[in-house]
């Protein structure tokens, strides 16, 4: 077991070819981070990200052959859960569900110092409203902003799962990121 | 919290449902189908350019002041709408088909569009050059007629024997001054080439087309001020690789009379 944690995507990708039974160490390495993702990007409950997850596993497994070790296999697992959240959008948008995921402390400040936020703002506050925010964001800028922000990928990345061009995720990010701003200060207002 | 046991159920569902992983070879299929599409795409589009750069390049200039003396009105008339919107058509298709290609995503639209028209421009060139476009425009004039009445503006100028533009297939040399043709329209003409008539060097012959200047003396007969072939040579004349019907030993057109024409047919030969 400690020996196939040690082993790289690549590697687990080939080992799982060989034999199904080593998908398992991949499905593993990525399960909390694709739930959280469905979750980040799609207003789902927790049961239906779960059975997301089982529906993107299972393509992942079956298109296991079409995987280009010169991309980032995190990128083409982010890429496949993606293309099914947006295939089972009319499916499941229907339902208005609670927020099920948290904003890690280096995602947060990731955020604060991109959208300039005020230093007297209550953090904790703050962690709520960005959630709430995020969810009314149209889904072009909230898929560029979880992933930028909340999931730490870079614009190649980013480029290679929403399978756009760096300087559109550049554009689309910019543009997140005011709309964001506004939206948040919006939110003070209120509070 | 996420239930623990997700991905050991996954890998069950797997198992049980005796799943197993596309073969390479599915996948190296599909990625050489799209790429046979985006050469099918461009090698079309190319072939569009080639036929519109040869009817822009033989639209007839040398007539232009006698068929419409307005220039911008003249190119709107003529101009290649048909296969100009074909092009555009392609183009966006092998946008679409680039895009879907495994790295395609990673190129802006003003990339991939500016590429592919560099690319059927280039390759169009080459088709014109030698002489494709020119054996495109002729067959579809000859083998469609919704293209020779409809699609290809220029025919329709050509149409007009009452405004003086005849175009039509030689089918008899009376003698050296009188040619029987028939037009698109399958009528019937006695061409009468006096001396004033303005006629290229050029050797005429029974299939032979030509687009001729003049005006209707009698009912079938025409009177010609200018002659030229309808179908000039492609500019660079590779002997053996592609030869047009009723080709001629082109030169540019010149304001002045040509004594010294030969004509050669099956029925008559003499000079003028």
């Amino acid at each position: 077991m400690n020996n196939f944690l040690e082993k790289s995507d690549q590697e687990l990708v080939k080992l799982s070819l060989e034999n199904q039974e080593n998908f398992l160490y991949l499905m593993k390495r990525y399960e909390k981070k694709l739930i959280y993702y469905i979750l980040k990007i799609s207003n789902v409950s927790y049961e239906d990200a779960e059975d997301l997850l089982q529906e993107i596993y299972i393509k992942v497994y079956h298109n296991l052959n079409d995987y280009d070790p010169g991309l980032k296999f995190s990128s083409w697992i982010y890429r496949i859960a993606h293309n099914q959240v947006i295939s089972n959008y009319r499916k499941l948008k229907v339902r208005p569900q609670s927020v099920f995921w948290e904003i890690e402390d280096h995602a947060l400040k990731n955020l604060i110092s991109e959208i300039d936020v005020q230093e007297e703002t209550d953090e904790n506050l703050l962690r709520e409203n960005i959630k709430k925010v995020i969810k009314t964001l149209d889904k072009k800028y909230r898929d560029v902003l979880v992933l930028r922000y909340l999931e730490d990928k870079d614009y190649k990345e980013i480029s290679d799962i929403l399978r756009k061009p760096m300087g559109t995720v550049a554009t689309l990010l910019n543009k997140a990121k005011a709309i964001f701003k506004d939206k948040i200060k919006e939110q003070k207002i209120k509070l | 919290m996420p239930e623990e046991k997700i991905s050991e159920k996954i890998l069950e569902q797997i198992k049980n449902r005796s799943l197993k992983p596309k073969t390479k070879w599915s996948f190296r299929l599909r990625t050489y189908f799209i790429w046979f599409l985006v050469i099918l795409l461009l090698v079309l589009s190319s072939l569009a350019f080639g036929v519109i750069l040869y009817m822009l390049v033989n639209n007839d200039w040398s007539f232009q002041q006698r068929i419409n003396p307005n220039l911008p009105g003249y190119i709107l008339d003529t101009l290649p709408i048909f296969w100009l919107l074909l092009l555009g058509f392609l183009t966006l298709l092998l946008y679409f088909e680039f895009k879907s290609t495994k790295k395609g995503y990673r190129f802006t639209l003003a990339h991939i569009l500016l590429g592919s028209v560099i690319a059927s421009f280039a390759l169009g060139f080459i088709f014109y050059s030698f002489g494709v476009g020119q054996v495109i425009d002729e067959e579809l004039n000859e083998r469609v007629p919704i293209y020779r009445n409809f699609l290809n503006p220029r025919n329709q100028i050509w149409l007009q024997p009452e405004e003086g533009f005849l175009l039509g297939e030689i089918t008899k040399i009376v003698d050296p001054t009188m040619v029987e043709i028939i037009d698109p329209l399958n009528n019937e003409w006695v061409v009468i080439v006096n001396e004033e008539s303005q006629m290229m060097p050029i050797n005429l012959d029974i299939g032979m087309k030509l687009k001729i200047i003049g005006e209707i003396v009698e009912e079938g007969l025409f009177e010609a001020e200018m002659i030229m072939p309808a179908i000039p040579n492609p500019p660079f004349n590779f002997k053996g690789i592609i030869k047009p019907k009723g080709q001629f030993n082109y030169k540019y057109f010149q304001k002045k009379n040509y004594g010294g024409c030969v004509i050669i047919g099956r029925e008559a030969s003499a000079q003028i």
